[in-house]
């Protein structure tokens, strides 16, 4: 089933909501920087990364809400709130029962987790803190959403490595197929803490050099990649809406091995490409197959926002504009313009797991 | 599992996978085979699978076998599954220790961290290739899993689906019920005017899912079919459901619309009776809005396997799809004195009773409701 997307909101190192977003694309300009982590022991490290920038909340949310949201919730109601904003709906001109919310993460809310163990290595097992345990589960940012929004639609978390925001998408419309919801809002975010920085470290995984200030690399065989986080919401309605679409998503599906949607008819495929040469032989091989079975280019926007769990919504964020705008954003690699590309009319979105999953969807011009 | 609910057992008992100060007051279920040999038996006696992992991956042979599916036939199939607590036992110790600057050279913890290690465990041991996807809902994950897995059949993308959820015992959740003030020292007491909160369990279960069409023509043996599933979302607080039940009657009716039923069309409910004191009352006023003057058998089986979570949902799908099978209907454990008010018949014993469509209801914070509906045969 085909299905229209109206809305989109995002926060990311590119900026906060879509007019910074496109400004970035436009003018090639990459999220990238050096920032410090905290480490368990209490140093500091420096290394490069494209943290989301803080977003205008109280532009959506007042002071009440917001002193119950953590750094990543806060990102994914402001970036939910962008969506529907920017698809000129009025949370009071819609059905709650018929507003859905949709939301992929993969480490979900992290932060308040480690601040829920520390509360009782700290003070002990009896003195847990209840507050930061009732907002650990994974299911916080749908469910902080629909509080915000009063949406009592469907609400679901999925939570599957790279592919959580395609997992979502894939349910999003599924749900949509069913009739289960007039309009889902259908999103991921994840966030880079402090100790996600740390422990993805001791992997080996992350570049700490200040030369990657410029971002990533992704065509480059590297050691390390750079990480970021961001937070992207959509707004999915049946094609039958009366809103003017920015684009169409006629299927989303996941998966594990070989693709099963194999077909010419793209202009582009996007991809997740980090340029880290240790990114497991299943994903190099997935983009290979890719471009042994499309006649088009192969192409990722990740030196612009960076590489994390769910940074693929805004992967989706960038081909949705690209389909609305009828226009083409350069890909970067360290901060310069590397690939350029005609503007798309069909896009095809891939994303794979290093452990064998892959989630896709096909895109169209409205 | 059936012998456990024929007899009334409760899986109930002290803690033993940890040290902890809170152990001598709370109780919790631990599951009670010998997990390792268990998987070691299957081959992964070297795998990096977490104990959420490899209870999934025990139910999952359990089920593969009981179906009598040609494992080449699973190559197509998707899977769903619910979870929470995921792979939270080891990944907590992994930060534990290095928070308390211990040197650490195994890494696997990180990995197995994630709700999808049990998928990617799965898909490896079985050669999964369909849609794959973790639904982590709190304690409503697993009916969601097995409700989409469902949706996935019914509109003709598949036609196998392994559905289910798994979770282990994990100090997070252990602690944070704990600090919630809703877990029981005694055990949980499901719909007893004196109840005093739940008891967190551990444990898996899966279905295996098949269009009719499918399960016909290879000469399955049908136990029941899915033929409603309910959604709904309270947003009305971050773990209290809402007073009057709303969300839960909306999700219990979406179900039975789904199915083609209604409530009086139900024989057997088995709720989601957490024994807490806010769930057990919200339910109980859905209930009793729901069906009026018609009166379903209803239990809830927390007592026998504690609150297990985001497998809840599925290992009280089995429970309904037993009792629409052998007509055996298990006791609600722990109950003495009913909700003072209530006119629910809630099961004091096991009750031999035909039962043509079950419902299943799981509820989980956010206010997140899901209802499965299990039917012996199709009516639409």
């Amino acid at each position: 089933m085909s299905v229209a997307i109206t809305g989109i909101g995002c926060v990311s190192a590119l900026g906060d909501g879509v007019a910074a977003t496109l400004d970035a694309l436009r003018n090639a300009r990459h999220g990238c920087a050096i920032h410090e982590f905290e480490r368990l022991d209490g140093t500091t490290v420096s290394a490069p990364a494209y943290l989301a920038v803080k977003p205008d909340a109280t532009k959506y949310l007042d002071k009440r809400k917001l002193r119950r949201m953590d750094r990543l919730v806060k990102m994914a109601a402001v970036s939910a709130r962008q969506a529907l904003d920017h698809a000129g709906i009025e949370t009071d001109s819609i059905s709650p029962e018929r507003l859905g919310v949709v939301t992929g993460t993969a480490l979900g809310a992290l932060n308040i987790t480690q601040q829920f163990i520390d509360s009782w290595l700290t003070n002990g097992e009896e003195h847990a803190s209840p507050l930061k345990f009732m907002n650990s589960v994974h299911g916080i940012m749908a469910s902080q959403v629909a509080l915000d929004l009063g949406a009592t639609g469907v609400n679901l978390t999925t939570s599957h490595r790279e592919i959580s925001f395609e997992a979502a998408l894939a349910s999003a419309v599924s749900l949509l197929e069913s009739g289960r919801a007039d309009i889902i809002l259908v999103g991921a975010a994840d966030e880079l803490t402090s100790l996600a920085h740390e422990f993805v470290s001791r992997l080996g995984v992350l570049s700490h050099s200040e030369d990657d200030a410029g971002g990533c690399q992704p065509w480059e065989a590297r050691a390390t990649i750079v990480p970021g986080d961001a937070s992207a919401f959509f707004v999915l309605e049946p094609t039958s809406t009366q809103r003017k679409p920015l684009a169409i998503l006629d299927w989303a599906q996941t998966g594990r091995g070989e693709p099963t949607h194999v077909s010419a008819d793209y202009d582009l495929v996007t991809t997740i490409r980090e340029g880290w040469v240790r990114s497991h032989d299943f994903r190099n091989n997935h983009e290979a197959v890719l471009q042994s079975q499309y006649n088009a280019p192969v192409v990722s926007h990740n030196g612009s926002f960076g590489v994390g769990f769910t940074t693929s919504a805004m992967q989706f964020a960038v081909n949705v504009l690209m389909l609305a705008g009828r226009e083409a954003f350069p890909c970067l690699s360290a901060g310069e313009m590397v690939r350029t590309f005609d503007a798309p009319a069909r896009i095809l979105h891939e994303n794979a797991s290093p452990s064998c999953a892959w989630g896709a969807c096909a895109l169209r011009q409205a | 599992m059936q012998r456990a609910l024929d007899k009334g057992q409760s899986g109930v008992g002290r803690l033993t996978l940890w040290k902890s100060p809170l152990a001598k007051t709370y109780p919790v279920a631990e599951y009670n085979g010998d997990l390792e040999a268990e998987i070691a038996a299957d081959g992964w006696a070297n795998e990096r699978l977490s104990r959420s992992d490899k209870l999934a991956v025990l139910a999952t042979l359990d089920a593969i076998a009981d179906s009598g599916l040609d494992p080449n036939a699973l190559r197509s199939a998707g899977c769903y599954f619910g979870q929470s607590v995921c792979g939270t036992f080891g990944s907590e110790t992994y930060y534990v220790a290095s928070r308390a600057g211990k040197p650490l050279n195994d890494h696997s913890a990180l990995s197995t961290h994630q709700s999808a290690s049990s998928l990617d465990a799965l898909g490896r041991r079985f050669g999964l290739s369909g849609p794959i996807s973790s639904f982590m809902t709190a304690c409503s994950s697993s009916a969601n899993a097995i409700g989409l897995a469902a949706l996935e059949i019914e509109t003709g993308h598949q036609s196998i689906m392994l559905a289910g959820g798994t979770d282990s015992l994990s100090q997070i959740a252990y602690n944070g019920f704990c600090s919630l003030q809703v877990v029981s020292p005694d055990g949980p007491r499901p719909f007893d005017e004196n109840r005093s909160g739940m008891c967190v369990g551990e444990g898996a279960a899966v279905l295996i899912l098949e269009s009719e069409s499918h399960a016909r023509q290879r000469g399955a043996t049908i136990y029941a079919f899915v033929s409603g599933y309910g959604h709904s979302c309270d947003a009305h607080h971050l773990t209290a459901p809402h007073p009057e039940g709303h969300g839960a009657i909306r999700a219990m009716q979406e179900a039975l619309t789904h199915a083609g039923l209604t409530g009086g069309d139900i024989d057997y409910v088995n709720a989601h009776g957490t024994a807490t004191r806010d769930n057990d009352a919200t339910e109980s006023i859905a209930l009793s809005k729901l069906f009026g003057d018609h009166r379903p058998s209803i239990s809830s089986t927390k007592r026998y396997f504690g609150h297990t979570l985001g497998a809840a949902g599925a290992i009280e799908a089995v429970i309904c799809i037993d009792a629409m099978m052998r007509g055996v209907l298990p006791a609600n454990l722990g109950l003495e004195t009913p909700i003072a008010g209530s006119d629910l018949d809630i099961l004091r014993e096991s009750q031999t009773r035909e039962v043509r469509h079950a419902l299943s209801n799981s509820f989980g914070f956010g206010g997140n409701n899901a209802a499965l509906v299990f039917s012996r045969e199709m009516s639409v």
